[in-house]
């Protein structure tokens, strides 16, 4: 079999370490997360490509701790949840942050409205101004998906290919719910995610349980591994009888769920093999880019051959 | 919104991890269960509180129940071990050898993350080091 690995196609990786990744008055803050940058790194990488590409000026937020997730640590201790979240979000005053995990987009944007109350707002920051911080209630929360989707014109302009591909998208949990204080699409129906990836060519191909959770929330990823599998067969033989060529995601920790749990399922005897791109990589692959497909657990390469077969 | 339950089920009924285990949403948000099995089998899929006809903050109720479980001092040991991993780097998934590598190899820096004196700092004051029994 031909082998089709990263190397074979142009590698833009190198603008990376260019000046003009970050620019000097960015508009934006970028929150990386946890799971993007220590465990699916093209993730990152990705979004910075494809944001430069886009003109859309950012920072990274270096000094950015944990969000701290929704499910297992909001479940633990809502102050702590809070506290933190509000240590994330006083870093960005005064500008937008960019999120590219539905965890970190919910935390941070529920977080956000939470802490209008001014009196809520006092409290914690009497925690913070041991750090020599305070948040003053002026930070707006995106997700990634909502500046893309704001972005489909430009992304028109700018891509290089169209990715002729059959595509099952998986919004998560938390992009789209609890949608009174999320707003961003419906929470049963949501087209944001599937405009976007019909816009560089793909079909957004229908499935059953397309708005299925991946299994891992809740912290049921780490207390019932099997209980989390399950969510994962289900929702992964759903997209294999709707023949996809991948499935696209807005999170990096369903990707970790789909990818390494699909990874687990096929050393259990389950005959599949689906490719799991977060959207950034998607977009990264229509601009031409190498998406470090090579990383994934699941041989996902192979996408990029379809691509010159369908060429 | 009125938080009174009419019992009607549609959480229950929405509900996927009732689906493949004993967890009975509208018998939670009643007060009749509260075990560990039961609350923690919730992905926080929030599909049970989007289509409660009575606007009930299902999974705020869930995630209540599950502080004062932790509170009573019951958390299962992969959790404590997650949360343990967040005192230690600010971090539930922390940076390791590992991800150095993954991120050269991509261009990235190796290592670009600083919050641990400061998470550390506030986790002693919000009470989650002696909740956790992290020290
Ligand atoms: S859907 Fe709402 S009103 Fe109906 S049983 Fe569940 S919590 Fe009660
Ligand atoms: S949020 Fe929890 S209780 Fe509600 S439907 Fe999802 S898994 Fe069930």
């Amino acid at each position: 079999m031909k082998s089709s690995d990263s190397k074979s196609h142009k590698s833009k990786s190198s603008d990376l370490t260019s000046p003009t990744s970050q620019s000097s008055d960015p508009e934006f803050s970028l929150f990386l997360g946890c799971i993007a940058p220590n465990r699916y790194p093209a993730i990152e990488s990705c979004t910075e490509l494809v944001l430069d590409k886009l003109g859309i000026g950012y920072e990274v937020m270096e000094e950015a701790s944990c969000c701290p997730p929704p499910g297992i640590v909001r479940s633990f201790d809502e102050l702590t949840w809070l506290t933190l979240s509000a240590r994330n979000l006083s870093l960005a005053e005064g500008r937008e942050i960019i999120t590219i995990c539905n965890g970190c987009f919910s935390t941070l944007k529920e977080a956000s409205v939470i802490l209008k109350n001014h009196e809520v707002r006092d409290n914690i920051n009497q925690h913070l101004k041991a750090i020599g911080r305070e948040y003053r209630g002026d930070v707006e929360v995106k997700h990634l998906v909502e500046i893309l989707y704001s972005s489909l014109d430009r992304i028109k302009e700018v891509m290089e290919r169209r990715l002729r591909l059959r595509v099952g998208v998986h919004y998560g949990c938390h992009l789209t719910r609890p949608s009174s204080i999320l707003r961003v699409d419906s929470p049963e129906n949501p087209r944001m995610l599937d405009e976007i990836v019909e816009v560089v060519g793909a079909e957004s191909v229908e499935y059953d349980d397309k708005m299925l959770c991946c299994g891992a929330g809740g912290g049921v990823r780490s207390s019932s591994k099997e209980l989390a599998l399950t969510f994962t067969r289900r929702k992964l033989e759903s997209l294999k009888d709707a023949d996809v060529d991948c499935v696209v995601n807005s999170c990096p920790f369903c990707h970790l769920q789909l990818d390494q749990g699909q990874a687990i399922l096929r050393k259990e005897g389950m005959n599949i093999e689906i490719p799991v791109l977060h959207i950034s990589q998607f977009i990264a692959l229509s601009l031409n880019y190498d998406a470090g497909l090579h990383q994934n657990a699941v041989p996902s390469e192979r996408i990029v051959e379809k691509l010159e077969e369908k060429l | 919104m009125n938080d009174v339950c009419i019992h009607c089920g549609i959480c229950t009924a929405s509900c996927p991890s009732g689906w493949y285990t004993p967890l009975v949403t509208r018998r939670v948000v009643g007060g009749e269960v509260n075990t560990m099995e039961d609350v923690w089998a919730c992905v926080t899929c929030y599909q049970c509180e989007e289509r409660c006809p009575r606007e009930i903050k299902v999974v705020e109720r869930i995630i209540e129940i599950r502080n004062e479980l932790v509170r009573e001092g019951k958390i299962f040991e992969s959790h404590r071990e997650a949360a343990l991993k967040l005192i230690e780097s600010g971090r539930i998934v922390p940076w390791n050898e590992k991800s150095g590598e993954l991120r050269e190899e991509l261009g990235l820096p190796r290592k670009r993350e600083k919050c641990a004196e400061e998470v550390k700092t506030l986790l002693k004051l919000t009470g989650f080091e002696s909740l956790i029994g992290g020290g």
